[in-house]
């Protein structure tokens, strides 16, 4: 299990290479990419599918992407919301390390949820992105 | 007149042959050889034997001997004659034109071929012209009657229109500038320009005898001065006006050739513009793409959470409504302000009953929970979070938009740029006709100008000129003297005048009668009567063909109506010029084909009516329909027959 005093972020170690390689991930923009960000995205997506998985590893053995410290508000907000939802409970955003552990939990469920989709045959990588998150806001509505 | 009969003695190939062209229905005789066999040897040994000039040889000091090789080679320190006959009618009279070179033949140990290579030194040349009238003969030797006599059967500076290249026949049309230097000749016109020297010279001499004080001699100064520069510049104005209408012809001819050919350097311009611009867009494109990929991992994660945000505010709107939580007060602020007995917000002071009051509500209200300092501060963020769906969705969109228009702006520039690579791909072969033409186009109209402004100059110069004329003249009246000199002055001026309208109207005379009889020989020639409409000659002497639109048409006429056209155009000068002599065309078929050759055949049975066509035709082109059409109309064929040495040949009649 993740060290729970901690407050950097890290990925599980087997999804690493994935991380670092994802077309969708890595592909260009007008800033410049930052791993902060597409945590969010792989915590969101793991969000969107439900569940948390759980690291194989010790933390100590998984990839440090980042420090709490370095999310911004609206980052921080995002997180928050996933962490309230997840468990019910306002408080919980007292609890940085609660809201990192549940985060990075669903982050793993994101990694694989991606790989899923850049590993489709139809059309390109972002397309299918594109509109995988079209579905999702169909069904929002 | 006509040709009626060649003897050729040891002239190249043709060592001691002759031909006579007898005078049949149609007066056309058909010689027939291979190529390289004899025939541009026929043809230069008439033009050399009338003008000492072969026209296929440039460089008179390249060519060969007109000797024979074989008696040449058989020969040693003796003396051999080349030469060429050709003997003409002119209504019963006969005139022999007789041409040889003399040659002494040097042996292969002299020293004459050491020096030059060759044992062949021409050491004389004779010109003779025998005039036979009822049988009596008149030699003639003088350098200036020979002369004489070959202007008048084919004056040398009309010749090419009677000895011609059949394949450049419709060159004739390029070069309009010497068709022009030749018609003068032909109506005489250097007649009149020699008269209004003459004139020029004496007007000159008569306004020099006027002055008779130094008053006048300053004002005659002046004038001539001025009369000076008005010839310098009407000579630069001429000069100016001839080149001027030279590029007028070719760019005229350019655009018939090329037609809607569009401009390679303008087009290969645009193409890189368009290179640029297409460039651009795929700059476009990946900036939109990159913007897609921040919108993408910026905002779907808010998508993606929706749920947890909607989830987040339904929680806190709970807990607000069971005021849970207490906003704006804080338990610090409440404390101060009784501890102090002032309101630490408003300053106000506070009396007991309202400290008691707030300490009444201290107790009974909740104090903010940590948890709502939290998220008070995330609240804007939670609620846009909620409506990102819709933003999302526009500016991807937007994006995308972007990116299509690019994509079909691409499209279409790629098609674009590769039709521009096509046009110069395929006009490629045409660059420098096409540059050409385009720099005509460009400085044509300043050219203009330039002549405008020259004329106007001139102009300008010519009331000056009149001006000090009539000054002059008060001056030579004053002293009255030379009353009758100012008088033939005046006459020189006003017979200037009458000479420059004569020379005018000779000149637009003789065009319209080209062009009369231009038109009407080829309508009868062309049959094809429906599909063009006028044959026009420009002041320039070109020659324009117009369809049955009134449309230029020269450029899309076939090679067969190109030649009769021309063919039309040669005998119109034959006939304005008044030397109804014999036509003598090289390969005149070769350049049609089919119904075609047939027609431009014909074209010459049908001019051989009233006039002596001789035709060399290569084997190739002497095809069955051609030999058909001859043979019903009795045309006379010879055929150059070869020794099998290649040394000598003979001419047979068929």
């Amino acid at each position: 299990m993740p060290n729970p005093k901690s407050n950097h972020f890290y990925i599980e170690k087997n999804y690493s290479d994935f991380f670092n390689n994802s077309k969708i991930l890595n592909a260009d923009r007008t800033e410049a990419v930052t791993k902060r960000e597409n945590f969010l995205l792989l915590a969101a997506l793991g969000y969107y599918c439900g569940f948390r998985t759980e690291f194989e590893n010790s933390r100590a053995k998984a990839s440090d992407i980042f420090v709490m410290n370095q999310l911004r508000d609206n980052e921080l907000s995002l997180l928050y919301a996933i962490a309230i939802a997840e468990t019910g409970d306002l408080e919980v955003v007292n609890d940085d390390f609660k809201v990192a552990d549940i985060a990075m939990e669903f982050a793993n469920t994101g990694i694989i949820e991606l790989q899923k989709i850049e590993k489709s045959k139809k059309r390109n990588e972002i397309k299918r992105f594109q509109a995988y998150i079209h579905d999702v806001i169909s069904e929002l509505k | 007149m006509r040709i009626e009969e060649i003897q050729f003695k040891n002239f190249r190939k043709y060592v001691d042959t002759s031909i006579r062209f007898e005078k049949a229905d149609n007066d056309i005789h058909a010689i027939i050889a291979d190529n390289g066999v004899g025939k541009t040897t026929f043809l230069n040994a008439m033009t050399w034997c009338l003008y000492n000039e072969e026209p296929k040889i440039k460089d008179k000091k390249e060519a060969l001997p007109t000797l024979n090789t074989d008696v040449s080679n058989n020969s040693e320190n003796s003396k051999e004659e080349a030469s060429v006959s050709l003997i003409i009618s002119d209504n019963g009279d006969r005139i022999v034109y007789k041409r040889s070179d003399i040659y002494k033949i040097h042996s292969v140990n002299s020293k004459y071929y050491e020096d030059y290579g060759k044992r062949e030194e021409l050491i004389d040349q004779d010109f003779s012209v025998t005039e036979i009238i009822d049988n009596v003969s008149n030699i003639i030797r003088d350098e200036e009657t020979c002369n004489e006599y070959v202007s008048s059967f084919i004056p040398e500076s009309i010749k090419e229109f009677y000895f011609f290249d059949g394949e450049q026949l419709d060159n004739y049309f390029l070069s309009s500038s010497n068709i022009q230097d030749q018609v003068f000749t032909l109506s005489y016109i250097f007649l009149l320009d020699s008269m209004e020297r003459r004139l020029k010279q004496k007007e000159r001499e008569f306004r020099n005898k006027g002055s008779s004080n130094e008053k006048s001699d300053d004002k005659l100064k002046e004038l001539n001065d001025m009369i000076d520069t008005i010839e310098s510049e009407k000579d630069r104005l001429n000069k100016l006006t001839k080149a001027y209408n030279d590029k007028s012809a070719e760019l005229d001819e350019l655009m018939t050739s090329l037609g809607t050919v569009p401009s390679l350097t303008k087009l290969e311009e645009k193409r890189e513009k368009k290179e640029t611009l297409k460039s651009n867009h795929e700059k476009i494109i990946k900036e939109r793409e990159k913007s897609l990929m921040d919108l993408i991992i910026k905002e779907s994660p808010k998508i993606l959470a929706n749920k947890a945000f909607e989830k987040s505010m339904e929680l806190i709107q709970t807990k607000r409504g069971q005021e849970d939580f207490i906003y704006q007060i804080d338990e610090d602020i409440l404390t101060d302000s009784i501890e102090e007995c002032s309101c630490k917000v408003c300053d106000r002071l506070l009396n007991d009953e309202l400290i008691e009051y707030i300490k009444d509500k201290k107790a009974k209200l909740y104090l903010i929970s940590p948890e709502e300092k939290v998220l008070k501060k995330h609240d804007k963020d939670f609620k846009n979070s909620l409506n990102i769906s819709k933003k999302y969705l526009d500016e991807e969109k937007r994006l995308l938009n972007d990116i299509s228009t690019s994509n079909e702006t691409i499209d279409t520039l790629e098609e674009e740029i590769q039709q521009a690579y096509n046009t110069v791909k395929v006009h490629e072969n045409e660059r420098t006709s096409i540059n050409k033409r385009d720099e005509l186009v460009k400085i044509l109209p300043e050219k203009k100008s330039e002549l405008d402004k020259l004329s106007d100059h001139i102009k300008d110069l010519e009331s000056q000129k009149n001006k000090i004329e009539k000054e002059y003249d008060k001056l030579c009246i004053k002293e009255k003297q030379n009353l009758d000199t100012i008088a033939k002055r005046r006459l020189c001026q006003e017979s200037l005048k009458v000479i420059e309208k004569v020379k005018n109207d000779i000149m637009d005379e003789t065009r319209q009668s080209i062009e009369d009889s231009t038109k009407s020989k080829f309508f009868e020639l062309i049959r094809k009567t429906k599909a063009y409409s006028n044959v026009k000659i420009t002041d320039n002497y070109e020659v324009k063909l117009f369809d049955e639109n009134n449309r230029p048409a020269l450029s899309s006429a076939s090679a067969s109506e190109k030649e009769l056209l021309a063919l039309s155009f040669t005998l119109a000068i034959h006939s304005i010029s008044g030397y109804e002599s014999p036509l003598v065309v090289d390969t005149l078929l070769a350049r049609t084909s089919g119904v075609q050759r047939t027609n431009v055949a014909q074209g010459c049975l049908d001019v051989s009516k009233n006039k002596q066509i001789l035709l060399f035709l290569l084997d190739d082109e002497y095809t069955k329909p051609v030999q058909d059409l001859f043979k019903a109309n009795n045309v006379i064929e010879y055929n150059l027959i070869e020794s099998e040495s290649e040394k000598d040949l003979t001419i047979k009649r068929v």
